[in-house]
């Protein structure tokens, strides 16, 4: 007998298999756990990113390419995956804030944004003709409920969480997160908690191979690092044993 | 549609620190013929949102409708209750997206939240003018002129109620499109109560 996969369900993605699985969905998820790991972590005082940024050539410029993307003055997403479908839904997730504010004059809910974001992604899960996104995304903001964090996945499910990873080493750096995380951190705290997760599981070269974004509760903005802010934060935190 | 069909109506809002009182007399006029003297120009939109409004009464109907409709959408997709501004900033791209073919109907959108209490006001077109107090319609002229000489904002909201109904009184007594009867909104943190006040018949 072949694997269930063999068997061609996995050819289009209007058809379920056997054990009801939707295989190009479930391989779009593999996309997500070969692309580079994004961190996001919440505490009582704010919210932060921090993705990490491989060097892909000696002479590549690593101030054209971005991991973390401002959607609004508020809010911001990381992806991991594949980052050209990323790209897609960050304009996606641009236009409905700015949609958002011409029509309501106030800036989104960021579990509403995210769950426009995944209606796009569900769509793509359950009519022919396209493949899913292959990205995962990590939407990080303030709004009227306070600090906000999800993680959305290629199938189009959302979940909110304390803190989270994506891509590759999200596992280690998950556990990680397990083992140290606290609520109860002033911001500074938790951007450095942040970094530490991921560069338990990463090797963080420079302040160019990682990516920082953070945004409080008081100030309700979300403020990328300057490479300056990022290397003086590398200093405090250790490589990778 | 005739000419005589004209926003013939008075509606008044007042805005305190406790809350906001809207009000709205009930003739609805066909030129020199009172079509309706049960004309409800005041909506209650949701427990912390209500509109009155001066205008061609189906207009009005229809406004209050999609507000309605769009607040609780509002209230579903974000669990939680839309703030007053941004109900009025929806319907202002609601009225201004009519811009050339225009419903014909000046609102007043008064509420409490989060923030505490707003009244405002809006033309036609869907201009957002957030006020104090503020009178709409026909019967505006004479309604202002009450609200002017007596208005202040540390007024309670049982102040503010008796205020807006004078108002509304006093443009009944003038304004010959405007009489059958009182629709008040009073809202504060507790939410929204509305109220008619029938006028005695004076022979």
């Amino acid at each position: 007998m072949f694997p269930p996969a063999m068997a061609g369900y996995d050819r289009a993605i209007t058809i379920f298999s056997p054990e009801g699985k939707i295989y190009q969905v479930e391989y779009a998820g593999e996309a997500v756990k070969r692309g580079w790991p994004t961190v996001g972590v919440k505490c009582k005082s704010g919210v932060v990113l921090a993705a990490e940024k491989r060097k892909i050539s000696a002479l590549f410029d690593p101030s054209s390419l971005e991991k973390i993307y401002l959607i609004d003055e508020h809010v911001a997403a990381s992806p991991s995956g594949l980052l050209a479908d990323a790209r897609i839904l960050i304009d996606y997730a641009r236009d409905v804030t700015l949609s958002h504010r011409f029509i309501y004059d106030e800036p989104i809910d960021v579990e509403f944004l995210t769950k426009a974001i995944c209606n796009l992604k569900q769509q793509y899960t359950q009519f022919g003709g396209a493949r899913p996104f292959g990205v995962a995304l990590i939407v990080a903001g303030i709004d009227r409920h306070g600090a906000r964090l999800f993680q959305t996945d290629p199938s189009g499910v959302y979940i909110g969480y304390l803190a989270t990873a994506i891509g590759a080493e999200s596992g280690t750096i998950t556990e990680y997160l397990e083992k140290n995380y606290k609520h109860d951190l002033e911001i500074g705290e938790c951007v450095e908690l942040a970094v530490r997760a991921l560069a338990s599981a990463v090797e963080i070269t420079d302040s160019n191979s990682i990516e920082v974004a953070y945004a409080t509760v008081e100030e309700k903005k979300m403020r990328k690092m300057t490479a300056d802010e990022v290397a003086t934060l590398l200093a405090k935190v250790p490589k990778k044993a | 549609m005739g000419e005589e069909v004209q926003i013939g109506a008075t509606a008044v809002g007042v805005k305190v620190n406790e809350g906001v009182v809207l009000a709205a007399e009930k003739r609805v006029s066909y030129g020199f013929y009172t079509l309706s003297k049960t004309g409800k120009k005041v909506f209650i939109i949701d427990d912390r949102l209500a509109i009155a409004s001066a205008g061609i009464i189906a207009d009005m109907q229809t406004l209050a409708k999609i507000l309605k409709l769009n607040a609780r959408a509002y209230e579903l997709d974000m669990k939680r209750k839309p703030t007053v501004k941004a109900m009025a900033k929806l319907l202002s791209v609601v009225m201004f997206s009519r811009r050339f073919m225009p419903f014909f109907a000046e609102v007043l959108v008064g509420g409490v939240d989060e923030e505490g209490a707003h009244l405002i006001v809006m033309d036609p077109l869907g201009s957002l003018i957030e006020d104090n107090y503020a009178a709409l319609g026909t019967g505006a002229k004479v309604a202002i002129g009450i609200l002017d000489a007596a208005y202040r904002p540390d007024m309670t909201l049982q102040e503010a109620k008796k205020l807006a109904v004078q108002a509304i009184k006093a443009a009944i007594e003038r304004d010959p499109v405007s009489g059958g009867g009182i629709d008040v909104a009073v809202l504060d943190k507790n939410g929204a109560g509305e109220e008619e006040i029938k006028l005695q018949l004076t022979l």
